[in-house]
């Protein structure tokens, strides 16, 4: 199911229902009990809507991980280690069979499963998310920094939370479980905060980002009829689309989860005003950063082993960041770039305090930026040749006529005037974040009036400019695909 | 700690509440109108004595002033662009609710249409969008759409939000638009196109409809007995393809088996003087000539077939008199002199002018002399309009549009001959959307080739 279809319009507030209801029944262990095993069918049943096979890869991985960590925790270290790899290693392989075996096989010219249209395996939808979820935990009670949870319930929960299994932000178990087991009272301004999140999330995806996929499906899929400043267009326009479309998935997966009362980690703080892409890097999906600063580039070898050995492992986590989004060479040619850039910004240590540069310093991190998402998004490195090619020579006649054949598609000054309205409340957001930290999240400081109308604001921007209904096509969220 | 508490509590409430606020204004704001459909609940209980259902073969094809003027049959048009005859069929269980015509009129277009079950997504708000919060409504949109698309008509945004580019280019006059712009006060939709064409009909042909649509006539068969009308299925002229002629005739055998009456109208155009050069519109609908000349043999059909009441001088029946008089009033005719000027103008009070259809003046012209004919009105429009002259069989088109010197008004020039009548009209045809033109002014006269 996704968290933008008419049926989590129905499942949403009915599991709402049931999850008040049961907390305010009892506060007792067996009653979290109760409580905590509805939400496990709750999230199941999201979870299989539509796709029941993906249920049992889901179930057969929680499980495993669940009587792995139990068992690890009762053996010697060296036993414990070889369960852990092993453990590791399962989950892995069951990633990377279905994302990547198709990939890998087509590169050495082997076409598998041809029964199945486009010659790869289905992939279970927010497996990337959820394998890393369980790997991380099998991490932490190996490594004794968490105890295996024993409530087969609330740790199947925590792996299927609806919430967050689609797309993340991808959890600490030490952070999640500990919620789903206290049973604090039904609380108002969760349900105040999750509500104004959920708004800004739907307005971020279904304004700006899938109206700005509307133009840059157009330019990035007939890349041959289009030349230099509308690949430059695009790549702006797919800049604002990426973030809009993943912050508005977390807006809404960190709201809803909090009208449950549980509050899950940020996984965006700005990104766009970094001042150096390391600074980017810890402001964009945090989770997924920060899951492979923990779990990789630490056990790597960090930066604790000279000069060369960091840049290999800087280097070593951006390609598996690229592969992780996508098995495609485009991806992995994205990541490269961010490793290089970091690369080159420690070894000229523009990672520093930027100074009095740092309104400059900011610019150039965003442009560096946008140069990156032009292999992300195109449809291939033949596709990213053509476009850079074409970018570094404009033609100012061909130009005129791409423009023009943009406004009669329906990109015209009336789009262009919705879309203005749209930025300059998605830019307000941001700015009025940037000011006050955190001001959105958290409704202590912000006065309720003001921000009641601005709620009011971006659902009426939704409903009138949205992209939704049967009338357009539905569009996935970028990251379901990875 | 309490207040505090409460506090918190209603900021929560109010948050809810604005939001619900917002989606109800929102919807309340764009969805559209449906004229015929509000139209035909201010009617008055039980005055409506021939119930007409269908699409746009029924409300741009029948003009109740017609039948009105002829016979003082209270009629109405419930129709919708493309009606499917499942919702035809919620139509009548509505309309029942209210009214008991003694005849219901059914074009059988719909049984030819939508094979498969399903209407097309834009057709669906126009038939039944337009209804009062009831259980037909409820289960005339479950029949309309497939079961991954009732959602959305359930919640109607997301089928009719995307009307806000509408808004932003007309302003405050795209929230008085309807569905039915233009249609007049018992449904009427006139068209004024001319379409010259020649059609035939093919009666060996014989196709049978899809199950929903055979299960849907046969439902309004058993409602209308159940109710003590009396069915009229009738097809307006229409002779598109062998596909459609063989659906009608298979509705005329159905007709036969059921004991229900049937005009097939296709089969009768002596009957009515019917000529398909003149009177269709377009491929597929009556003009407003047309329509008359129908509507007058649809009259004396009714009054012969059946004993409707003839209501003219009624008092409770005014609202005909009144819609009669509007109708003969909205013409878009003015006369001219040989070298005058005629404002041709539309009633915007009685119809909204979206697209310039045809506007066309009377003229007194002379044969053997050469004419211009220009145009003054919204700029934009111009340069798409063709101007021309006809009357009694005689049609001459200019070449194409001029220019003035100034590049503003559009003029052509016209030759007339021997053959051309004595009395003609100009016309203009256009059919593109105009934003608030009330007036356009044709001038005409006389000058050197």
């Amino acid at each position: 199911m996704s968290i933008l279809s008419y049926s989590y319009l129905v499942f949403l507030p009915v599991t709402l229902l049931l999850w008040y209801v049961l907390r305010r029944i009892g506060k007792n262990r067996m009653s979290g009990v109760v409580r905590n095993a509805v939400l496990l069918l709750a999230c199941w049943f999201f979870y299989a809507g539509g796709k029941l096979w993906q249920l049992p890869v889901l179930v057969i991985l929680t499980a495993l991980s669940y009587g792995s960590a139990l068992w690890m925790e009762c053996m010697k270290r060296k036993h414990a280690r070889v369960l852990f790899v092993a453990s590791v290693i399962i989950n892995l392989a069951v990633l990377c069979t279905f994302k990547y075996l198709s990939f890998f096989l087509n590169q050495i010219g082997i076409t598998i499963v041809p029964l199945i249209s486009g010659g790869s395996l289905p992939i279970p939808a927010g497996l990337s998310f959820y394998t890393l979820e369980i790997i991380a935990y099998l991490s932490n009670v190996f490594h004794g920094r968490e105890k295996a949870e024993r409530n087969p319930v609330d740790y199947a929960v925590f792996v299927s939370f609806f919430p967050t299994i689609m797309s993340g932000p991808i959890e600490r178990p030490d952070r999640l479980i500990p919620q789903l087991k206290s049973a604090n009272p039904l609380n108002t301004d969760d349900i105040y905060v999750g509500l104004r999140r959920i708004v800004s999330g739907i307005f971020r995806k279904m304004v700006i980002a899938d109206q700005l996929a509307l133009l840059t499906d157009e330019i990035f899929n007939h890349a041959q009829n289009y030349s230099g400043l509308s690949f430059a267009l695009a790549a702006l326009a797919f800049t604002v689309q990426i973030y809009c479309d993943f912050s508005g998935y977390s807006e809404i997966a960190i709201g809803s989860a909090r009208l449950l009362g549980i509050r899950l980690g940020e996984n965006f703080d700005l990104p766009y005003f970094s001042k150096s892409i390391k600074e980017f890097w810890r402001r964009w999906h945090i989770s997924l950063s920060s899951w492979f600063r923990d779990y990789l580039y630490i056990p790597l070898g960090g930066s604790r082993h000279g000069l060369m050995r960091t840049c290999l492992n800087v280097m070593i986590v951006f390609l598996v960041s690229g592969l992780w989004h996508g098995a495609g060479w485009t991806f992995i040619f994205w990541g490269a770039l961010h490793g290089l850039y970091q690369i080159v910004e420690s070894l000229l240590h523009l990672d520093k305090d930027a100074g009095q540069a740092k309104g400059s310093r900011t610019l150039l991190v965003f442009l560096l930026v946008t140069f990156a998402w032009i292999p992300f998004r195109a449809n291939s490195l033949s596709d990213y040749g053509y476009i850079l090619r074409n970018m570094l020579m404009p033609n100012i006649e061909t130009m005129k006529n791409e423009f023009h054949t943009l406004v009669s598609m329906g990109f015209d000054r009336i789009w262009l005037a919705a879309m203005f309205v749209a930025m300059v409340l998605f830019l307000a957001q941001e700015l009025y974040r940037k000011e006050r930290r955190d001001s959105l999240t958290d409704c202590q400081e912000v006065n309720p009036v003001c921000a009641i109308i601005f709620s009011a604001l971006l659902l009426a921007a939704t409903l009138f400019f949205g992209v939704y209904g049967p009338m357009y096509s539905a569009r996935d969220f970028i990251y379901y695909q990875f | 700690m309490h207040n505090e508490y409460k506090r918190k509590r209603w900021k929560c409430f109010l948050l809810i509440a604005v939001l619900l606020f917002v989606y109800v204004l929102t919807y309340s704001l764009l969805k559209p109108r449906s004229a015929i459909v509000e139209e035909f609940y201010r009617q008055e209980k039980n005055s409506v004595d021939v119930l007409i259902l269908g699409s746009s073969n029924s409300y741009s094809n029948i003009n109740p002033a017609v039948l009105w003027d002829e016979k003082g049959i209270a009629s109405y048009l419930l129709c919708g662009s493309g009606q499917p005859i499942w919702n035809s069929y919620y139509y009548l269980k509505e309309a029942y609710k209210t009214q008991s015509p003694s005849v219901v009129v059914l074009d059988v277009l719909s049984m030819a249409s939508y094979p498969n079950g399903y209407d097309e997504l834009s057709n669906v708000p126009g038939n039944i969008m337009g209804l009062r919060l009831s259980k037909n409504k409820i289960e005339g949109m479950k029949a309309s759409v497939t079961k991954e698309n009732f959602p959305a008509l359930l919640m109607g945004l997301p089928i009719f939000h995307m009307r806000w580019s509408e808004i932003l280019t007309k302003g405050a006059s795209a929230f008085r638009l309807d569905l039915r712009n233009g249609a007049m006060e018992k449904g009427f939709h006139p068209v004024f196109f001319f379409s010259g064409q020649d059609m035939e009909y093919r009666p060996e042909a014989y196709l049978e409809p899809g199950e929903k649509n055979k299960e849907y006539l046969q439902r309004i068969v058993d409602l209308t007995e159940e109710h003590g009308s009396s069915l009229l299925l009738i097809k307006t002229p229409y002779a598109l393809s062998e596909y459609f002629d063989g659906v009608f005739n298979w509705v005329e055998r159905y007709a036969e088996e059921q004991d229900v009456a049937f005009m097939n109208c296709n089969k009768e155009y002596e009957a009515f003087g019917f000529n398909f050069k003149s009177d269709m519109g377009d491929t597929v609908h009556l003009n407003y000539l047309g329509a008359e000349k129908f509507s007058r043999y649809l009259a004396s059909e009714l009054s012969r077939r059946y004993s409707v009441t003839d209501h003219r001088g009624d008092p409770a029946y005014q609202s005909w008199d009144t819609y009669s008089d509007q109708w003969r009033s909205t013409q878009f005719m003015a006369p001219v002199g040989h070298a005058g000027e005629a404002v041709a103008r539309s009633n915007p009070e009685h119809y909204t002018v979206e697209s310039v259809h045809l506007i066309q003046v009377r003229a007194e012209l002379e044969k053997n002399r050469y004419y211009q004919v220009s145009l003054v009105g919204a700029e934009n429009i111009e340069k798409y309009l063709t101007i021309d002259i006809f009357g009694n069989g005689y049609d001459k088109a200019a070449q194409k549009n001029r220019c003035d010197p100034s590049g503003k008004h559009p003029y052509v020039i016209l030759h007339t001959d021997d053959d051309m009548p004595q009395t003609v009209w100009v016309r203009v045809l256009g059919g593109v959307e105009v934003d608030g033109i009330s007036d356009l002014v044709i001038t005409i006269w006389e000058t050197e080739e």
